[in-house]
């Protein structure tokens, strides 16, 4: 299998402080890949490295077979950050529609996208709703639809599901599987271990290395545990 | 993408814009206040200025001939007609007696100034109009007159130059006073001694006209400086401009998108700006209003690159805030927008030439008043370009900087 992501030996330091510590990651094209670890373990700020929104201080990063940062490779991922970023004066429909602009979408993908995604997302009745209006989890869910605007083979998302509720989770789940089947690679962040134990692969970090890797399967395996959540636990405290 | 992306970024932000109507009200209100406001308080001259008369004008004597009638001796006093020269609007004449209390009055600031004929002046005055030769045409009628020597004819202004801009105003008027009075005495004289004015350029300018391209420079400074501080400042900490370094849009995209943003609404405030002026100020505008909105336009890209920069160097809008100060102060201090660069002491000028607003003020002063043409204000154009040039460069390549996109490589080693 190929590998779309890796890392080696990849540190970023802000100041005295490593954030991440010689992590090395491989994320294989059309998997789930579920980045877990406790906050301030350094999930986020791989991630930015990975998009190019920060240079890593040593180590290198590969994405889609380019070295990072290399803005060739933006036309082909999706970053969704953790914190919705979007303009809170802008309508919902405007904002899929900026995003879709400028990753060049024709004036009718752009209108094709926007039915798909805001079906997707639920968001159908609230075209004509300011950002700035909608609740927290339904900024959340707009900006998981525009990071899938251009279709893109790399989804980079930073805690999809925080703050939505069952259902649509449950949906979103059900998206990324159908993604995946379509080849397209997921790297996706979260604390909640039920959906950690959906992905294909897990990767637990701590203090920004990685302290294990593997299926769910197989690291409730390895620590001998019932629950992904126990042997998550059992990870983080071994490596004490 | 290019001119796409450009345009897509513009047309984000008018439509952002036009969710804002608090923002949207701002750029429309704010000039016209300004502008109103400026116009009001600095547009007037000293008017109404409480000024004490003393004639002791005693008048001369001559000798009248007229045809058919015996030679005869009469007095005139030639105070009366200057007086009746005195600008009426300037003046609030209040006729005294006695120069020392008069002395006293504007020793305690109830008057600001005493115009104070001597005995003498009418025969000095004589005096000289008859050195220079005929006294009968000088006088209208044909007369002899006896030169008697005298000490002092001369016209005394006592000024409280407390107030400088009064004091000005009051001396320049006597001036013009004294001029005409000899001018209508003597239309068929040529008096060389006196100066005669003839405006190359504006005749009829006022402060006004004088200040109104500064003010508009300003105005257009404080409000591009604000919004393109906020705009960018905002795109960061929303986290929407990491979105868009992980988009294909190249970062100088962005920059120009907001570039035409902006200019285009620099260029609805300098309509509104030049309409109110010449609306209810009647600004003089002799040359290109196409010009002079282009001048505005090309000034304002330079001011949006420096907001750009100082953007980045604010955590939140609140920093960004702070910024203004530095850039509005000395742009009203030392771009000659209220007074001219001449009257800076010289160690100061030198800063005026690093201030972007004294080539804007300057070329648009030109364009208003003189009606120059792009050819004439050539080097303050010069000037503007490589400004909007460098200023906005520079804040390309720091955007660029922070998407991660100058290509530096980061070291391999661990
Ligand atoms: N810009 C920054 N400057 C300084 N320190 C930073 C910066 N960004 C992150 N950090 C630090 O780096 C560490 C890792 O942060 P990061 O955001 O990557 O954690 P995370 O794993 O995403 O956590 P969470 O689960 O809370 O989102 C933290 O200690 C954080 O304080
Ligand atoms: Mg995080």
């Amino acid at each position: 299998m190929k590998n779309v992501v890796v890392t080696k030996d990849l540190v970023k330091e802000f100041g005295k402080l490593r954030a991440v510590n010689r992590l090395n990651l491989e994320i294989q094209k059309g998997e789930v890949y579920g980045f877990i670890g406790p906050n301030g373990s350094g999930k986020t700020t791989t991630i930015k490295i990975l998009c190019g929104l920060l240079e890593a201080t040593y180590g290198e990063s590969f994405v889609l077979g380019r070295r990072m940062p290399d803005p060739s490779v933006y036309p082909r991922i999706g970053y969704m950050p953790q914190e919705s970023a979007l303009y809170p004066d802008l309508t919902v429909s405007h904002t899929i529609g900026f995003f879709g602009e400028l990753y060049g979408l024709r004036k009718g993908e752009i209108e094709k996208r926007e039915k798909e995604l805001l079906a997707f997302v639920d968001l159908k009745g609230r075209r004509r709703t300011l950002v700035s209006n909608l609740s927290g989890g339904m900024k959340h869910r707009l900006s998981l639809a525009v990071s899938l605007i251009h279709n893109p083979e790399l989804l980079f998302l930073d805690e999809p599901t925080v703050g939505i509720d069952p259902e649509l989770r449950a949906s979103f789940w059900e998206y990324f599987g159908n993604l995946t089947d379509e080849g397209v690679t997921v790297l996706i962040t979260t604390h909640y271990m039920d959906e950690a134990s959906k992905c294909d692969r897990v990767g637990m970090i701590r203090e920004g290395k990685l302290v294990a890797v593997g299926t769910p399967e197989e690291l409730k395996k390895e620590t001998d545990t019932v629950s992904l959540e126990d042997s998550f636990l059992h990870f983080i405290r071994r490596s004490d | 993408m290019g001119a796409r992306a450009i345009l897509a970024v513009t047309k984000n932000n008018f439509r952002q814009l036009s969710h804002d109507k608090r923002t949207v009200g701002m750029i429309v209100m704010m000039p016209i206040l300004f502008i109103v406001l400026f116009g009001f308080t600095f547009a007037g001259e000293p008017e109404n200025i409480r000024t004490l008369l003393v004639d002791a004008d005693d008048g001369a004597e001559v000798t009248v001939n007229l045809t058919g009638l015996p030679p005869f001796t009469q007095t005139i006093t030639l105070s009366d007609e200057f007086i009746d020269n005195l600008d009426p609007k300037t003046f609030n004449l209040v006729h005294s007696d006695d120069l020392d209390s008069s002395l006293n009055e504007v020793e305690e600031g109830r008057a600001w100034a005493i115009i104070y004929f001597p005995p003498d002046f009418t025969q000095g005055l004589l005096n000289w109009a008859s050195s220079f030769g005929n006294l009968s045409e000088f006088l209208g009628i044909n007369v002899t007159f006896d030169v008697v020597p005298v000490e002092d004819s001369k016209i005394t202004v006592y000024v409280d130059g407390s107030n400088s801009q009064v004091a000005a105003k009051v001396i320049a008027e006597v001036g013009a006073a004294f001029a005409n009075t000899i001018q209508e005495q003597s239309p068929n004289m040529s008096f060389t001694a006196f100066v005669s004015p003839e405006f190359v350029y504006g005749e009829n300018v006022q402060f006004i006209d004088f200040f109104a391209p500064g003010i508009i420079g300003l105005i257009v400074t404080m409000m591009t400086i604000i919004l393109t501080i906020v705009s960018f400042v905002r795109e960061r900490t929303n986290g929407t401009l990491d979105r868009l370094f992980v988009s294909p849009i190249k970062p100088y995209d962005i920059v120009l998108g907001y570039t035409v943003t902006f200019s285009i609404i620099a260029l609805i405030q300098s309509v509104i700006l030049l309409v109110v002026a010449s609306l209810l100020f009647g600004v003089t505008f002799v040359g290109s209003i196409l010009l002079a909105l282009g001048l505005i336009v090309l000034y304002a890209i330079g001011i949006l690159g420096l907001g750009i920069l100082l953007s980045t160097l604010a955590k939140n809008e609140f920093q960004a805030v702070q910024f203004m100060p530095i850039i509005i102060i000395p742009s009203i201090m030392l771009a000659g927008i209220l007074w001219p660069i001449e009257s800076m002491p010289e160690f100061i000028r030198p800063i005026s030439a690093f201030i972007p607003l004294t080539y804007l003020a300057s070329s648009l002063r030109s364009v208003m008043i003189r009606g120059w043409g792009p050819i004439e204000i050539g080097l303050e154009v010069a000037v503007l370009v490589a400004f909007a040039v460098v200023l906005l460069g520079i804040s390309i390549l720091i955007i660029y900087k922070k998407a991660n996109r100058l290509g530096f490589r980061n070291k391999k080693k661990v």
